[in-house]
Order: C-alpha cells, then structure tokens, then sequence
C-alpha cells in the first residue's frame, strides 16, 4: 500500500514538473482482481488513441483474502475499436494482451533455493506469463483533471494454466483457466505548463 | 422531454467511481471467477480439511461383521486431470472399496487451482479419500493450502484395526533439516496399543535421493523394530515397485503416477496382504 502512494505521489510529482511531456498520452488504473492482486494500481503509458498501451503495475493481496503477496507486472494492451455510442460515451468492445509478472510472498521464492539440484522444477519459481482479453466502456470527461475515465472486466490466463488446459483437454476447459478482474483507468488531461505549474514546482522542490 | 445535456466531469467522475465500487460488490460476493493471484491460498471455492472429514466419514462406515480393509493405492495426480477422471470412474465401478489413498504430489506447481481441480475429479468418488503431502504440494504457497484444505502433514487413523500412518517425508523441501520425516512422532505412532497392524504412507520412499540420508537408517529401523509395522506405501518415483528394501521384514511399495493409468488394490485381511493391478 505504502508503495502506490508513494509511486503515486512520485508521478503526480513529476506531472507537475515537465507538464506537457509527460502528461501526454498517461493514464491511471485501479483494478480488482485478475491475478495481480486483492487491489492493484498502475501507471499507463499510451499512443494518440490508446489502441497500444504500456503500463507499470503493482498489485497487492492482503492475508485475509488469501495472501500477503505483492506483485509487480509489465502490461502491454492493444485496443483497437473505439465505437462512440452516445454524446461522451464509447464502448471499447475488446482489447487483446499480455502481461508479464514478478510475484512476491513468504514462500513464493525469487529462484529456486540451492536445496535442488540444477532443473529438479523446470518452471519459474515466482515469474508467470500472462495473457488476457478484456471489454470496456469509457466516459469523455469535458473538464477537470482527467479527460476520460474507463471501466473495464478483463479475463486473463497464465503460462502454467495453459500448460495444464493442453494435456487435459477433456477434463478442463478454456472457461476453467481464465480468471477475472475488473478496473477502471483515468486518462490525464493534456495541459499547457501554465505559471501555476512553474510555482507548485518550485514549492515541491523546496 | 429535455436531453440529458453534457454531464460535467465531477460527476461523472463519481458515475464511474461509483459504478465500480458497485460492480465490485456485487462481484465479489456473487463470483467465484475473480482471482487475486495464482499464488493465492485461499478462495471461496476452496474446501477444508478434507481428510478429517474423510477420515470421519470412513469410520463411521466401519461395520463389525467385515474385517477386510479394500482401498486404491495411487499417487502423483499432478497435471493428470483427464487420467484422474479415469481412475474415478474404474474405481466407481469396483465393488466394496473403502477408500483410496494418493500418495502426494497432488499438484504440480503447488497452486490453489491445481488442488481444487484434483479435488473436484475425486471427490466423484463413492467413497472417501485421503492424500498425503508431495514434494511439488510444497512449491510455493502449497504448504499452507495443503494444511488449509486437507490438514496436518502428519496424520493417522485406524480402521479395521489397521492403523495407516500418513506422513512428510519431503525432506529436500525442508533443505534436510532434521526434522522431516518425523521420528519420534513416528514412533509415538507405533505406541497406539487399539492398532493391531501398522501401515505407512508417505510421498518420498527412504531409498530416494530426496529423503534425508541422515535420517534413513533412524527412519527403517523404527519400522523394522516393530513386527506390526507390514507396509510402507510411497509415490514420487512415478514407478511400480514391490521389495523388502532392507533385511528385514518391511515391504516397500511404490505407485505408478495417475498419468500411467494404472493403480493398485488392496486387501488387508488380519495383517495379510494381498494386491491387485488394475489398469483404467
């Protein structure tokens, strides 16, 4: 928890720094679920329309709930319709994609202890990759801090549920190895570095 | 009837904050299909304590008039759901089983899935069964879902006046520590004077290079000493094997993996054993 605040607090920081630059083409995401954690935040990088987009992740699971456990991954997602239904409402009906995540835990080793002779388990001890379909809708905003806000339910899968879906094709089914997670991503408005900016700048650097 | 005209941001910022705390709710509570992590130990689908529950349900079965113990020996279920699926069938259609015992390796990556999943094939058993810890239950958080969903690592029960010793005899997880397999609670085990016959059951056999060296002499000692003590039943080697190990009067024997489709049946009649082959 500590972490996104201050991962949080970082980017807001840096916002404010180089406006124009790095406000471009930045979101921010929420999620619940979806094999990164109880409740995950992340920093979104993504091109003109965001139908590709690249984002920094960390997600959580606290005790109760079947952890502690942390994780961090890599996202890269490809979105490419953006259907406008009404005024300021799209649907976005399928975004495609992967992620790649380190997991942390008590007992979920970075590497193999030395207690095993070389490839006694062949798979990544904490590593897994991921791939998953989502859909989501989204809201142009016409003022305020971000331009668009998204709510979407995402289905993902990883490396060691498809490898046991392949051998057991009679017993487990697709359904069966995707799991899902729903979020919201709130894209930053695009603002000129205004005197304001330049201030707030110098009073955070003091 | 007017338009709904441009809603401004503030709440629409909040439209959407709150539809998904409500999508949230409403999700976490009617959904099993969220998952947190694959490394999870725990999830709404997940049962508990599942061999005392099996244990209980054995034992409440247990009639006076048959004195002959018939359970299926097989081991390593790891990644073989279809096979599994299999086995529960064929052994569905045998008749007077009591129970089956897996000898570890239940998953193969030591995720909560892996164990529900196994579960969910035997639990279409007609009768109960119970499953001791694998080297691969160990992997990750499996540790703790096996202890949540199936219960302590070293457990026994006696049925028949058999008593079946189920044990942690992963010794390579523990980076050989001493203290797994272990003895004095094995031994305290051979002390149980309503058992008139005793039987081990364990992943790791004492021979492998995975069990403590330092502790395998200690370990077949305890059993040979005790002329009750007739079987140690193992998996871990994904291969039948059926000798007196050591000199002396304990017969080892160890079973194919449920991807080999073959399991074993067992007949234990006043001490006496007597075993069956049966492919699926």
């Amino acid at each position: 928890m500590k972490r996104i605040v201050c991962l949080s607090i970082l980017s807001f920081v840096l916002n404010d720094l180089q406006a124009q630059t790095l406000r471009r083409n930045t979101s921010y995401g929420i999620q619940y679920a979806g094999s990164v954690g109880f409740l995950s935040g992340g920093l979104y990088k993504h091109n003109a329309k965001d139908k590709l987009s690249i984002g920094l992740i960390y997600g959580f699971t606290p005790k109760n709930v079947g952890g502690p456990l942390g994780s961090l991954s890599l996202k890269v997602r490809y979105n490419p319709f953006h259907i406008k239904v009404y005024r300021n409402l799209s649907v976005e009906p399928l975004q495609v994609g992967f992620f790649l995540a380190q997991n942390f835990g008590k007992n979920i080793d970075f590497k193999w202890g030395g207690n095993y002779p070389k490839g006694y388990y062949w798979w990544g001890s904490s590593f897994r990759q991921h791939a998953f379909f989502s859909t989501q809708i989204s809201l142009a905003l016409p003022k305020g801090y971000f331009s668009k806000a998204a709510l979407y339910l995402e289905a993902n899968t990883n490396d060691l549920y498809i490898y046991s879906y392949f051998s057991n094709r009679n017993t487990i089914s697709l359904y069966d190895i995707f799991f899902l997670g729903i979020g919201t991503r709130f894209y930053l408005r695009e603002k000129p570095i205004t005197k304001k900016t330049y201030h707030r700048c110098y009073d955070t650097l003091d | 009837m007017p338009m709904l005209h441009y809603i401004t941001s503030p709440s629409l910022t909040r439209f959407a904050v709150g539809t998904s705390f409500i999508a949230l709710a409403f999700f976490t509570t009617a959904c099993d299909k969220f998952e947190y992590s694959p490394y999870q130990t725990d999830n709404s689908n997940r049962p508990d304590n599942l061999n005392t529950k099996n244990i209980n349900e054995l034992l409440s079965s247990e009639m006076e008039s048959d004195d002959t113990v018939r359970f299926i020996f097989t081991g390593d279920s790891q990644r073989f759901y279809d096979e599994l699926e299999d086995l529960v069938n064929k052994a569905n259609s045998l008749p007077k089983i009591d129970f089956l015992v897996l000898a570890g390796d239940i998953s193969d990556f030591g995720l909560l899935q892996e164990f529900i999943w196994v579960n969910e094939e035997l639990e279409q058993l007609n009768f109960p069964y119970m499953a001791v810890v694998g080297n691969h239950d160990l992997t990750a958080n499996g540790s703790v879902i096996y202890t949540s969903m199936f219960g302590q690592k070293n457990f026994s029960f006696t049925y028949k006046k058999h008593k079946f010793i189920f044990h942690d005899t992963n010794s390579r997880e523990y980076n050989f520590n001493g203290s797994v397999p272990n003895i004095p609670w094995l031994g305290a085990q051979l002390r149980d004077t309503s058992a008139k016959w005793f039987i081990g059951v364990s992943h790791v056999p004492p021979f492998d290079f995975d069990f403590d060296k330092n502790l395998e002499n200690a370990y077949k000692d305890q059993w040979a000493a005790d002329s009750s003590f007739i079987l140690s039943l193992h998996g871990h080697l994904h291969a039948y094997g059926d000798a007196y190990i050591y000199d002396d009067h304990v017969r080892y024997i160890t079973t194919k993996a449920v991807g080999q489709k073959e399991f074993m049946l067992f007949e234990l009649v006043n001490g006496k054993i007597s075993k069956k082959m049966i492919a699926y």
